[in-house]
């Protein structure tokens, strides 16, 4: 493999999954990358993961009490499962759907919607959107258990169209209005209380006699119409697949304007957008040809380093090198502490801030963010027993030139490409360390510090701040 | 020491349920004092060891992080005396009935009379201490004192040998019935280690185990495996014949129940809830019997104990008919 | 940069999480109907710090009673707002925003630090010691400062021997420094990192500066308020200070937690006004300490649930000390909801009385709306 398809690979895997080890993108080294794009959207062909393990160290897990050791156990799937696509699509939907803890406080739900962007991610629009009016956790969120036939409430109605599917300026307040009574008797059985046993699962329920039966008319659409029937109908819209497609290239691709200023900002790549609503709207919303041309194409494999990465990213992908949070938990490891990482990273997953999700690109960045993510990073190589530093070092053979070692650094937890002005000030620490030797116990034993600190200059760089 | 040749089983009438969210909450495993029971606890809501009485009154807290980080089992000697695994730390740590550390002892390792994520743990005959030694795969028996006496097992999927082994326990002839957890089996092994028999395979059906965590055997050598992933308890005969599951029956607590009469929605929602799934067991943890035929099994996703009471008439060879070869029909 | 002077107001958030029970807390124990309600969960008469013949302190808050007896502290008795939510998150949301009826990203100190250094010259005028900044200090655009250890703040702290931590930082600054035209998001990096630098460079002098003869106890709220103490007498310009105490969700184990839990803060709200004294530094300090709600009237056999009213305390030297607003009624007819205590005051109405009357800036504009406010401070 050379290293220009290496490092293609690697690209593909840090967007489509969370990044990959060495060893990972070694296992996969007899695969085209056209087939790698087939396997990532084709979870199924591999094997679930393996989460007994975790459960029985982090027994709370059988529990649903509590969101931040369950948003954590999803930090620790990004790490480890063998269908990445799958984990980055239901962050994706998290993004898109954003639906937060707090109003609900009720974790049987919190996490049952992100199980459910893990089932249907891949599926088809129309299938995501039923099953998103159908989830107890937004229901709640928006409103709609409120939402009755001799009583509407819009929000639902409102944030499907605006929030969820078309965008503002492509529907009336009279489409919301119209929505909403489609959506009115669409509820969730009343859970049990917490006390004194725990919680309890709900689930959606069609309250007939609290549904409004009369005629409406929704984008000049007239009929008897349900909560199904709106659906239908948003995704026949071409607005419904420019927003989605604009947010899978903003995700997937390179950095957009924050979505509140869609409505005034063209897409950066409009060209590109318009090809992927072209494949979405031909095959009737299924996801999976239009994921599968966007890897494939040239604008994705043209989009290096174009993404700040959002926390989850960060923290997996980190802890992916490290080899640390693996299957089997080492003693003490709590996943439910991934959760804190992230979130004073400025992500607290299951719980983001507003509706309309978060900002993302460089407005994850602030001075208290980068320094918990520079921070963090850097620490994850300050032990260097950790297995993904063991494979490293013990990837750069016997000796390393004070000359090389920025580079074989740089290629071994990517490989990543930097600007001059940090190659420059990296190659001055591989200097003040000269030439290393490893080829005993004592030299690797008194080197790999020196050698760790050089990864950890690494991942303190703004370059490694970008996916 | 010998079993009833048979048993007349009524059945196992519900007898209680003890503790609370809160109180006994994520509990692992119990013990029994004179007066008081001793709940060791693991998980977001508390890592330690909780004390309540038979009234379920909440008595207070031993031990805790700065003792242990992630307790497995729980023994009460007969000074009260309580015996903690950590299979974070690989230690047994000991204390009194205040809480006091009077002892801790084990070191990482897979030598012999080392330990590597010590789990499930019990008294043998003698009074001595058997336990997993999980990520070695084996089983050791040390003096209370930790002076190693036995090991034996090793990693693996054969007979005789152990994935991640969890809760154990000693029958009264001194045979050791190991939960093999990752191997989804019960594995009963003789005194001197050797392997006798095994029990379960991998499933869902009546038999089958997925991840069990737990083995207790009472004195009829009637057999209870908490099957944790499959939330239920099975029972076996000492013949190791499935006779029955246990998913569950759980009533209030005495606190439990306070704890909804002070609370105007708490009630209301219960009142309108579907009462049967208040009852089911969710991953059950532990189970345990005691001299007077009363099970035990800590609930721990409920965050409770629940408390059956064996009722069986004991039968000699002469008060039942003997064993037929062919099935009949005509069975008035 | 912005100037200041030693002698600006100075405002100490202290934040009990999960919901502090009130009735506990400053005890109504003349009450029949307080007894009546709190059947397990309740302070024995013989046991209260009386105040007043009708109320009086929990008796772990000895400490705190002593500020009250020296008039430090204004107790605002049935804190709270119209239908209090329950849930800790979105209740805590509210306290931080402001903004009952909407899901909003501004915190209120977030405005009021945008208004006292509207520039954002100094990262350090508002500064959260703790893991995370709270929504309350949050806005987009206002650089605010959050420690969770003072002694290693900072980039690279993790880096545990000095000369190569200085080493990795002098890498750090060579790679975020030069960069200039390399893009605006790369360039936008390049600064923040270089900010975050000379944040910690400003605030790294508070440890180095401080001594005092003061000893806080071992628990996290004395060493977070020892940690304002030794960034307020630095001097370095921080006029809003946040921190907090968490383990007040007691539904059940109240009885054995609750009183730990006082001990700690009210012996470390003593020490902290005490070095203060000690630097002639309390002068301009006054500290608010809240709780996201109340616990409600009936215990619950162990313990008792998220409920409404509460009690929230002002304390310092610029205070007039004494009750204010009214306890809320325990009469059962006046119940909130049938099970909670009324508020009789709203939160907003005090954050107000704290912006006009100490920081001296409009409250409407942050918490949205006029509040009736209270005066609790001394009079010049």
């Amino acid at each position: 493999m050379n290293t220009n398809e290496l490092a293609l690979k690697a690209h593909l895997l840090r967007r489509a999954g969370f990044g990959a080890s060495r060893s990972e993108l070694e296992s996969i080294s007899d695969k085209s990358y056209e087939e790698i794009v087939e396997d990532l959207v084709h979870p199924e062909r591999f094997e679930e993961i393996d989460e007994d393990y975790l459960k029985r160290y982090n027994p709370e897990l059988s529990y649903h009490d509590g969101h931040p050791i369950h948003a954590g156990r999803w930090i620790w799937r990004m790490i480890n499962t063998k269908r990445p696509l799958e984990e980055k699509m239901a962050l994706f939907w998290h993004h898109v759907f954003a639906t937060a803890h707090y109003k609900g406080d009720h974790t049987p739900s919190t996490i049952g919607q992100i199980e459910m962007f893990r089932e249907n991610g891949l599926t088809n629009i129309r299938q995501i959107l039923i099953d998103l009016s159908k989830d107890p956790h937004m229901n709640y969120w928006l409103d709609n258990c409120e939402n009755h036939s001799d009583q509407p409430n819009e929000n639902w109605g409102r944030e499907l169209l605006e929030l969820f599917s078309m965008g503002v300026g492509n529907y009336s307040e009279d489409d919301v209005k119209q929505a909403a009574r489609a959506f009115t008797g669409w509820t969730f059985e009343q859970p049990l209380p917490l006390y004194p046993y725990g919680h309890y699962e709900s689930k959606f329920v069609f309250n007939e006699s609290d549904h409004d039966n009369s005629e409406k008319t929704f984008l000049g659409r007239t009929g008897n119409f349900n909560g199904e029937d709106i659906i239908d109908i948003i995704c026949e819209e071409r607005a419904t697949a420019l927003f989605i497609c604009r947010h899978l290239y903003n995700f997937f691709v390179e950095d957009e304007p924050q979505i509140p200023a869609w409505s005034i900002e063209p897409p950066r790549n409009p060209e590109a957008v318009d090809a992927m609503i072209d494949i979405l709207m031909s095959n009737e919303g299924e996801l999976r040809p239009v994921l599968n041309y966007m890897f494939n194409s040239d604008f994705f494999k043209n989009s290096f380093y174009k993404k700040v990465k959002n926390p989850s990213e960060l923290v997996a992908g980190t802890l992916k090198l490290s080899g640390r949070y693996a299957v089997v938990p080492a003693e003490g490891e709590n996943v439910g502490t991934l959760y804190n990482t992230a979130a004073v990273m400025g992500q607290a997953l299951m719980n983001p801030p507003t509706v309309e999700g978060w900002h993302t690109g460089h407005e994850w960045i602030d001075g208290g963010t980068l320094n918990e993510r520079v921070n963090f990073a850097v620490n994850q190589f300050n032990d260097v027993s950790s297995p993904g530093f063991e494979d490293i070092l013990g990837r750069l053979g016997s000796a390393v030139k004070s000359v090389d070692l920025v580079d074989k650094c740089l290629d071994l937890i990517g490989p990543i490409e930097v600007g001059d002005e940090t190659r420059q000030a990296l190659s001055k620490y591989a200097e003040e360390v000269g030439d290393l030797e490893l080829s005993t116990d004592e030299d690797r034993a008194e080197n790999a510090k020196k050698i760790a600190r050089m990864i950890q200059l690494i991942v303190a760089t703004r370059e490694y701040q970008f996916a | 020491m010998t079993l009833p040749f048979e048993l007349l089983r009524s059945g196992y009438p519900y007898y209680m349920t003890l503790g609370q969210r809160r109180v006994t909450s994520n509990p692992v495993d119990i013990g029994f004092g004179k007066e008081n029971v001793y709940v060791l606890t693991r998980g977001g809501l508390g890592t330690e060891v909780r004390v309540i009485n038979w009234e379920d009154e909440n008595l207070g807290t031993l031990g805790g992080a700065s003792l242990f980080q992630w307790p497995a089992a729980l023994l009460v000697d007969e000074d009260e005396n309580l015996y903690v695994t950590d299979e974070a730390n690989h230690k047994v740590v000991v204390m009194d009935k205040d809480g006091e550390l009077i002892d801790s002892w084990g070191e990482q390792g897979s030598e012999s009379g080392q330990l590597n994520r010590p789990s499930g743990m019990c008294f043998d005959l003698e009074g001595n201490i058997v336990l997993s030694d999980a990520m070695n795969g084996r089983i050791q028996r040390f003096t209370r004192d930790g002076k190693p006496l036995q090991v034996f097992g090793e990693s693996g999927e054969g007979e005789g040998q152990l994935n991640m082994p969890w809760g154990l326990t000693v029958d009264q002839f001194g045979d050791v019935l190991v939960a093999d957890w990752k191997n989804d089996r019960i594995q009963r092994f003789g005194p001197d280690g050797e392997f006798k028999s095994a029990i379960g395979s991998h499933g869902t059906e009546k038999g089958q185990f997925r991840r069990p965590s737990s083995v207790a055997v009472d004195g009829h050598g009637d057999i209870y495996v908490s099957d944790w992933q499959n939330d239920r308890v099975q029972l076996f005969n000492k013949d190791e014949r499935y006779i029955q599951s246990f998913h569950g029956n759980a009533s209030l607590s005495r606190s439990g129940k306070q704890y909804i009469l002070s609370n105007l929605v708490t009630l209301r929602l219960r009142a309108e809830g579907d009462f049967e799934k208040t009852q089911r067991l969710n991953a059950p943890m532990t189970v345990k019997v005691d001299d007077q035929f009363r099970l035990f099994i800590t609930d721990f996703g409920n965050h409770r104990i629940q408390i059956y009471q064996k009722d069986v008439v004991e039968l000699s060879e002469t008060e039942i008919a003997p064993k037929m070869r062919n099935p009949i029909l005509f069975t008035t | 940069m912005t100037t200041f002077t030693q002698k600006d107001p100075v405002f100490v958030v202290v934040q009990l999480s999960g919901g502090n029970d009130f009735m506990n807390t400053l005890v109504p124990y003349s009450n029949p109907a307080y007894y009546d309600n709190r059947k397990f969960l309740n302070i024995a008469e013989e046991d209260v710090l009386p105040l007043d013949g009708t109320l009086g302190w929990h008796p772990e808050m000895a400490p705190f009673k002593e500020l009250y007896d020296k008039g430090m502290v204004s107790v605002v008795q049935g804190i709270g707002y119209p239908d209090s939510n329950r849930s800790h998150f979105r209740g805590m949301d509210i306290w931080h925003t402001c903004a009952p009826d909407e899901v909003s990203t501004i915190g209120w100190l977030g405005n009021v630090i945008e208004q006292l250094d509207p520039r954002g010259e100094n990262p350090l005028t508002g500064v959260n010691f703790g893991v995370g900044l709270p929504r309350a200090m949050s806005k987009a655009g206002v650089p605010v400062t959050s420690v969770s250890n003072l002694d290693e703040y900072g980039l690279m702290s993790g880096i545990s021997a000095q000369q190569q931590r200085v080493q990795a930082l002098q890498i750090f600054k060579d790679m975020y420094g030069q960069a200039v035209g390399s893009g605006p998001v790369m360039d936008y990096l390049s600064r923040t990192g270089m900010d975050v630098l000379s944040g910690a460079d400003l605030i790294k002098v508070a440890p180095q500066q401080y001594e005092s003869t003061v000893e806080y106890s071992d628990n996290p709220i004395a060493k977070s308020l020892r940690d304002v103490a030794r960034v307020h007498t630095a001097n370095l310009g921080t006029r809003i200070f946040y921190t907090q105490q968490g383990g007040y969700d007691t539904h059940a184990n109240q009885l054995p937690t609750q009183p730990g839990l006082f001990r700690d803060l009210s012996r470390a709200v003593n020490d902290f006004f005490a070095d203060l004294e000690e630097h002639d530094a309390d002068e301009n300090v006054v500290m608010l300490i809240f709780s996201e709600f109340g616990r409600r009237i009936n215990d619950n056999g162990s313990g008792t649930d998220h409920g409404s009213g509460g009690g929230a305390y002002l304390v310092g030297k610029p205070m007039a000390g004494g009750l204010y607003s009214e306890y809320p009624s325990l009469e059962r007819d006046k119940w909130e909801k049938g099970e909670d205590l009324a508020h009789t005051i709203d939160f907003r109405g005090i954050y107000g009385t704290v912006i006009e009357q100490w920081l001296g800036l409009e409250a409407a504009p942050i918490v949205y709306g006029n509040f009736e406010q209270i005066n609790p401070f001394r009079a010049n």
